[in-house]
């Protein structure tokens, strides 16, 4: 069922096992453009540049690597300080795609929760015209109510400061005809990571 | 205030112009349309019943939860103020902006901020405010004001908006779609949001347990006004306030999909304050002042507390800004937002808002273009009565604009027929005459509208001269509501009702009831329909406990007596009463009232086949009474006849609407389109409404006929 909403929404779905993750994000950027990170995903960084994609982390905020889980985790041994930003300002302006993570998913609208808070996530989800989201299979619920339930509070290190995403940015405001694109991403895909059997 | 605007000119200017005629029509439509596939399997019912007691419960608390709210963001870091006036809160904002070095500011989307002007504070400061959702910059770029509250540039077309671009924005050859137009306005706005010193929005929600702003939006200039100025300014009234977060989610799967058939907004903003995120740079004027982001929560008044404190008001502060009423609106959707002074809140919700936040309507007229049809109570996800709210608002306006002559004409339908019935040799002749049109025009009545005939022996009359009832061994007893316009001006409507429900096994007898009061309720007078509902109390309230339902003819007086005696005896000594109750659930419409006896097997109505089609249009107080498809399964019952129901908005008569000559154009207007849905059908026009009756008449040149006529043709 999310798979389904969130295509009615226009945003796209693909599937990875998570030893994979680094090939299928690769896959959704936009690969002539660099690609900005969430901190807590910075252990993807040399994987995608081993592929070739320019990549960087989306914040110069001190101290933040320290409180990362480490998850999902393919290369154990990275840190934020090993890949910072040079100059956010530019790598902001100027990336193709950002990449986060997703705090919760809601099946029945095809909904992704993104944390807005510390690592600077709902800007690297909102401003490149891309946004990759990186899902937990594990963490989709069937409704809003139980999924803002779950997410509630859990949004460290910023309780309270998360986005519902339903697809990319949109309008209807020139005679109701449906625009894809407008301010936010014009493009979203979330690649759902699956649970190992 | 009065006579400073032409609304008649204004609503006949909406109507000649082909561009707003166009542009409003399909948006309409296509909204109406997009919301009903939206909640396709949902439960709409059981969620705004939700919806509606978290409301009624925050507005009840609304100090305490405000302490809270104030509380709450103060804990987190936040500033928080709450201004009773829109003045107080453009002074707080244009303030702040002017100590920070403010230069240009990103807004997204505010209903209250075009409430208090806030844009103009700022640039009388020298602040630069720039609206960023797609269509309040294009209003803004034209110098206008929103006219719906969802699609503030609803009434502009497409060739419009890309003359307008191209003036603005000095480009010679500009794209001719809207997704290019849309790119165009991206391209342009991105540079502002990067170099923005203050990003302001509005909220759609505030939680009072954590402080958390919840932000509904598509195009995702929410998001970026809101991350990356340092400074974030939200605006919001006090009436946006819910007491926790778990309340949220009820309101978020009602919002989109009333507002834009959307299961779920593309973004819903959860903020608790300023986010502990890097404060980025990108060559704004407050570079190296301002080095935090900050954080501020401006709360305005501005007339809602006392809202809240009036029980006959307070049903306004339940809107959550969906603009479904707007899209369900037959005058609105042929007049747009403009007409109604929109300051910034249109239609007939708008009436209240504006009475709300100003004190008073910019114009009687305005008030007067709600027909009460009631569909906006039935998409409204708070089931908020508007029609019901524009009446006490027009009660207010008339103590400030006065009540003219042919207001109070208009509600006393049952003088008029006292005096005119037993006159009507003299009155019907002298009613198509020059003398009478000049009068009507005086009035203020559109002299091409044809006054009702009168006839002299009237409904009661027939009844009581007939003698007494003759049915045997009754099935049911009933008391018919006799209704001003049948027992003077069409008695063989309420004979053919008589006679149906006597061969269907009913004992029949006349309440001896008083007006039910809309057409006074109608002049937004409530004292004189205060005064009948409690006599009209007693009257039905005598004949129910001796076992009668109460029948009416005429579907508007029904939903007077079921839908409105509550409130309008909310605030008299009946308030209460359980009188008020037995009358909701013992009153019925003829055509209901014989459907169900057919349903539950005791109606004795045997009728003999009739040829022909009928083409059946539904009252709109049937439709809100939930008994739309009554008319057409009355008809049904005759043997072999084909019924065509017609699925169409109000016809636009509402009693005495049409009659007004500020309203007669518009009145056809809507109309209009249920005239060439009958005329696609020969044969007869059924409608239930003695208004809609006329206004089909004469719409169609076609005779109109009640069910129960129909029916009556078939007992012989």
């Amino acid at each position: 069922m999310f798979t389904s909403r969130l295509d009615a929404a226009g945003g796209r779905v693909s599937f990875a096992r998570a030893r994979d993750l680094a090939e299928a994000v690769a896959a959704a950027v936009d690969p002539g453009l660099p690609v900005v990170l969430t901190p807590e995903l910075s252990c993807l960084v040399p994987a995608l540049r081993e592929l070739g994609i320019t990549a960087g982390v989306g914040t110069r905020l001190a101290g933040f690597a320290a409180e990362l889980p480490r998850d999902p985790a393919p290369a154990p041994d990275c840190d934020v300080a090993d890949h910072p930003a040079p100059d956010l300002e530019d790598l902001l302006r100027r990336a193709g795609t950002g990449v986060t993570g997703c705090l919760g998913a809601v099946a029945s609208s095809g909904t992704i929760v993104v944390g807005r808070g510390g690592g600077n996530g709902g800007l690297i989800a909102a401003l490149p015209p891309r946004h990759v989201a990186i899902l937990h299979e594990a963490d989709i619920r069937e409704g809003l109510a139980e999924t803002l339930a779950a997410v509630q509070g859990s949004a460290a290190p910023s309780p309270g400061e998360y986005v519902l995403i339903t697809g990319p940015s949109r309008t209807a405001d020139i005679e109701m005809m449906s625009v894809i694109g407008v301010h936010g991403p014009l493009a979203l895909h979330v690649c759902v990571v699956l649970g190992e059997e | 205030m009065a006579g400073e605007r032409d609304v008649r000119s204004e609503i006949h200017a909406a109507l000649q112009s082909p561009t707003l005629a166009r542009a409003l029509g399909n948006a309409m439509a296509t909204l109406a349309e997009r919301r009903l596939t939206a909640f396709d399997g949902f439960d709409f019912e059981t969620f705004r019943h939700r919806v509606r007691a978290l409301k009624e419960d925050a507005l009840g608390r609304n100090d305490e939860l405000l302490a809270r709210t104030v509380e709450a963001v103060e804990a987190y870091g936040g500033h928080v103020i709450v201004a009773a006036t829109g003045d107080e809160a453009c002074a707080y904002v244009t303030r702040l902006a002017c100590e920070r070095g403010v230069r240009l500011a990103v807004k997204s989307k505010s209903m209250v901020s075009e409430e208090i002007h806030l844009n103009q504070s700022l640039e009388s400061a020298g602040v630069e405010v720039i609206e960023t959702d797609l269509g309040e910059r294009i209003i803004q770029l034209a110098g206008e004001r929103p006219s719906h509250l969802i699609v503030p540039a609803v009434h502009k077309t497409k060739e419009q908006v890309i003359a307008l671009l191209a003036e603005k924005m000095g480009i010679a050859e500009p794209p001719t779609e809207a997704e290019e137009l849309t790119r165009l306005v991206r391209g342009d706005l991105r540079e502002r949001f990067l170099r923005a010193d203050m990003g302001i929005t509005g909220a759609n929600f505030v939680v009072a347990e954590t402080g958390t702003l919840v932000i509904v939006e598509n195009e995702g200039n929410v998001r970026l006004s809101t991350q990356l100025p340092p400074i974030h300014v939200a605006v919001t009234g006090r009436e946006k306030i819910v007491e926790r977060m778990g309340d949220v989610s009820a309101f978020l799967e009602l919002l989109p999909r009333s507002a834009t058939g959307q299961l779920l907004s593309s973004y819903v903003s959860f903020i608790t304050g300023a986010p502990s995120t890097d404060v980025l740079d990108f060559g704004r004027a407050t570079s190296g002042t301002v080095n935090e982001r900050e954080f501020h929560l401006v709360i305005v008044d501005n007339g809602r507390s006392a809202a809240a404190a009036d029980p006959e008001l307070r049903e306004a502060l339940y809107c959550i800004r969906c603009g479904a009423c707007l899209n369900a609106c037959a005058p609105y959707a042929k007049v747009g937002g403009h007409v109604y002074g929109a300051d910034p809140y249109p239609g007939g919700i708008g009436c209240a808002w504006t009475y709300i936040t100003k004190g008073h309507l910019p114009a009687k007229e305005i008030n007067g273009l709600c027909t009460t049809c009631s569909r906006c109570t039935e998409v409204c996800p708070l089931k908020i009565d508007i029609p019901w709210l524009n009446t006490v608002v027009k009660e207010r306006n008339n103590a400030e604009f006065g009540l003219g002559l042919r207001e109070r004409l208009f509600a006393r339908t049952d003088l008029l027929g006292e005096v005119l019935s037993p006159l009507a040799p003299v009155a019907n002749p002298v009613m198509g005459t020059r003398v009478a049109r000049f009068g009507s025009a005086w009035l203020g009545v559109d002299p091409a509208r044809r006054i009702p005939r009168y006839e002299k022996r009237t409904l009661e009359a027939w009844f009581r001269e007939r003698g007494a009832p003759r049915v045997p061994e009754p099935v049911r007893r009933a008391a018919l509501f006799v209704d001003c316009f049948v027992n003077h001006n069409l008695p063989q409507v309420g004979r053919a009702a008589v006679e149906v429900l006597e061969r269907a096994g009913v004992d029949v007898v006349l309440a001896h009831n008083s007006c039910c009061g809309r057409p006074a309720m109608s002049q937004g007078m409530l004292a004189k329909p205060r005064a009948w509902a409690a006599a009209n109390l007693e009257e039905l309230g005598r004949l129910a406990a001796e076992g009668r339902d109460i029948v009416c003819v005429e579907p508007s007086c029904l939903s007077t007596l079921r839908d409105d005696y509550r409130r309008l005896l909310e605030t008299t000594p009946l308030a209460g009463d359980r009188r008020v109750e037995t009358l909701e659930r013992r009153s019925y419409d003829v055509t209901e009232y014989l459907v169900l006896g057919a349903r539950e097997g005791w109606s004795r109505l045997r009728l003999t086949p009739l040829e022909g089609e009928f083409i059946v249009h539904g009252h709109c107080h049937q439709k809100s009474l939930g008994i739309g498809s009554a008319p057409v399964e009355a008809v049904r019952l005759v043997p072999g006849v084909t019924v065509h129901e017609v699925e169409a908005l109000c016809c636009g008569m509402v009693g005495s609407f049409g009659y007004k000559a500020e309203y007669s154009e518009l009145s056809v207007a809507i109309g209009s389109g249920l005239f060439d849905r009958l005329n696609e059908y020969e044969g007869q026009i059924v409608a239930c409404g003695i208004s809609c009756r006329s206004q089909i008449e004469m719409g169609t040149g076609r005779s109109v006929e009640h069910p129960v006529e129909v029916l009556a043709r078939a007992l012989r």
